[in-house]
């Protein structure tokens, strides 16, 4: 990126802002001449607001962890805050929810005390356990690590399986976000050097080689030091991965944030343009059809993915569309009176 | 009495403050909206603590490099009390009255000076809540429309989309 022309940061620009990752571009072209055109501005002023959210999301952190802590829960955070905090500065790394993973047998009440405080907006996405890892819970629970924030402890997770975490969800995600390839990338660069290989490699086959695919891609894709780890770039990953993920990023967002596709009929190019971001991305296609991460093309996954998918919708398009058109008719009846 | 004497107050409930390369962020808890106040702003806003009169604030103005005119924390107050940073007070004038180019012919300064007169910008850019996979129901209330579009926490299958024209929720 310290080659980018004026011209090219301008392209790129509304890509980082779409993808959460306009903090890291001010803070590669902060020295620059750049930081003072208008695409400095704005790449500034998200890392600005960044900061700010990050003060919110550690105060509302600190209040979610004392409300569990005072039933006697104990959370164990993933993501998010863990994460952000390896970054050098709080404006860098943004973030939404809190996701908080706990026993399962304490899930019930927890969710019964953070719906009490429903109103405070804390925002925590709690899990029971870590699904995603084939895993119990007991495992990762002892695994995890105490870290502190203010005067509050927080318990990460530990750092095999919060690794395999990342990995795990960046491609269920298809990888769509950069910034989840920098998380993984720095996490892979600041391995403790008492890393449990062999908890980390217990793990399902298959989540093994994620973890492993994942570390070459941020190696090939970010130049990430694999030098703490047992993986070498010339193990090499299938031809399409790296490329799938590059066109994720240019797409600069994901279906998942764009309108419902049964609520943009009303508008052709709207409709079209959910389509067409809807085709199905080959890392997630290979995930949810448990596709062999071998070099064969994708698009067998890909199409299959399509076809069930789009029969979903299409099945549930009429319900969506008799609601929306109930909703409506009510709000007319209301604005009426 | 003298409008000098007046004892600005800066708001300081519900208002998140940082600190970030030479400048001060505020975020507003209430209202979602942040400022960013230059050095000169940031002065005379931490300085208006309900004791110090308008006067005393112009005798600090060279802490900040700034000559020790009352129109530069006018200028100041100005801009502070139109983003709601200031507890109410009486104001001598318009927002134009203390315009940049207005302060710098009353001070007689160079146009170099500008960079140093009292700011406070508003801080937009694409919300950084963005970066989340999901929302939860609580967060979602809390918007407003155009909604985030985010599934729901937990309940992949809504999504946080508008209901009515003042509300988002769970769809």
């Amino acid at each position: 990126m310290e080659t980018l022309t004026h011209q090219e940061w301008e392209k790129a620009a509304p890509g980082l802002h779409a993808t959460a990752s306009a903090g890291l571009g001010w803070w590669k072209l902060r020295h620059s001449d750049l930081a003072a055109t208008a695409v400095g501005d704005g790449l500034r002023d998200a890392f600005r607001l960044q900061t700010l959210h990050a003060r919110i999301h550690e105060r509302r952190l600190i209040r979610a962890l004392g409300i569990l802590e005072a039933a006697g829960i104990r959370s164990v955070l993933a993501k998010g805050w863990s994460v952000a905090r390896r970054y050098p500065s709080p404006g860098l790394r943004p973030y939404g929810d809190l996701d908080l993973h706990v026993a399962p047998e304490d899930h019930a009440a927890a969710a019964a005390l953070l719906r009490a405080h429903e109103k405070e907006g804390l925002g925590v996405d709690l899990h029971r356990g870590v699904a995603s890892l084939g895993r119990p819970w007991a495992d990762v629970a002892k695994h995890s690590v105490a870290t502190s924030l203010e005067t509050s402890r927080v318990w990460v997770l530990g750092p095999e399986d919060h690794l395999a975490l990342l990995c795990v969800h960046l491609l269920s995600h298809g990888a769509w976000r950069p910034l989840w390839l920098c998380d993984v990338a720095l996490f892979l660069e600041e391995l403790p050097p008492d890393l449990d290989w062999t908890y980390l490699q217990s793990l399902p086959p298959r989540q093994v080689e994620e973890i492993r695919l994942v570390a070459l891609l941020a190696q090939r894709l970010l130049g990430a030091d694999l030098s703490r780890t047992p993986w070498r770039s010339h193990q090499g990953i299938p031809r399409w991965l790296a490329p799938a993920v590059l066109d994720a990023w240019g797409l600069g967002g994901h279906y998942s944030l764009t309108t419902p596709i049964a609520l943009s009929e009303a508008d052709p190019r709207r409709f079209l343009e959910s389509v067409r971001v809807r085709w199905p991305n080959p890392v997630e296609a290979t995930v949810r059809w448990r596709a062999p991460y071998n070099s064969f093309p994708r698009w067998p996954f890909q199409l299959l993915d399509a076809v069930v998918r789009g029969g979903r919708a299409l099945a549930s398009a009429p319900r969506v569309v008799a609601r929306r058109l109930r909703r409506r008719t009510r709000s007319d009846e209301g604005g009426g009176r | 009495m003298d409008m000098r004497d007046q004892k600005p107050r800066a708001r300081t409930e519900g208002l998140l403050v940082e600190d970030v390369d030479g400048e001060t962020l505020v975020y507003d808890l209430g209202s979602h909206e942040a400022h960013r106040l230059n050095p000169a702003a940031a002065l005379v806003w931490r300085m208006s603590d309900g004791r110090a009169t308008v006067r005393e604030l112009v005798s600090r103005l060279d802490e900040a490099g700034l000559p020790r005119d009352e129109a530069v924390v006018w200028m100041a107050l100005t801009r502070l009390d139109a983003v709601g940073l200031l507890e109410p007070m009486d104001l001598p004038g318009s927002r134009s009255a203390f315009s940049r180019k207005e302060v710098l012919r009353v001070l007689g300064a160079a146009a170099a000076m500008t960079l140093l007169l009292p700011a406070v910008d508003s801080v937009v850019a694409p919300l950084a809540a963005q970066a989340a996979s999901c929302v939860t129901p609580a967060q979602c209330n809390q918007q407003q429309p155009p909604c985030s579009g985010l599934p729901l926490c937990n309940q992949p299958t809504r999504r946080c989309a508008p209901q009515g024209a003042t509300k988002c929720g769970g769809r």
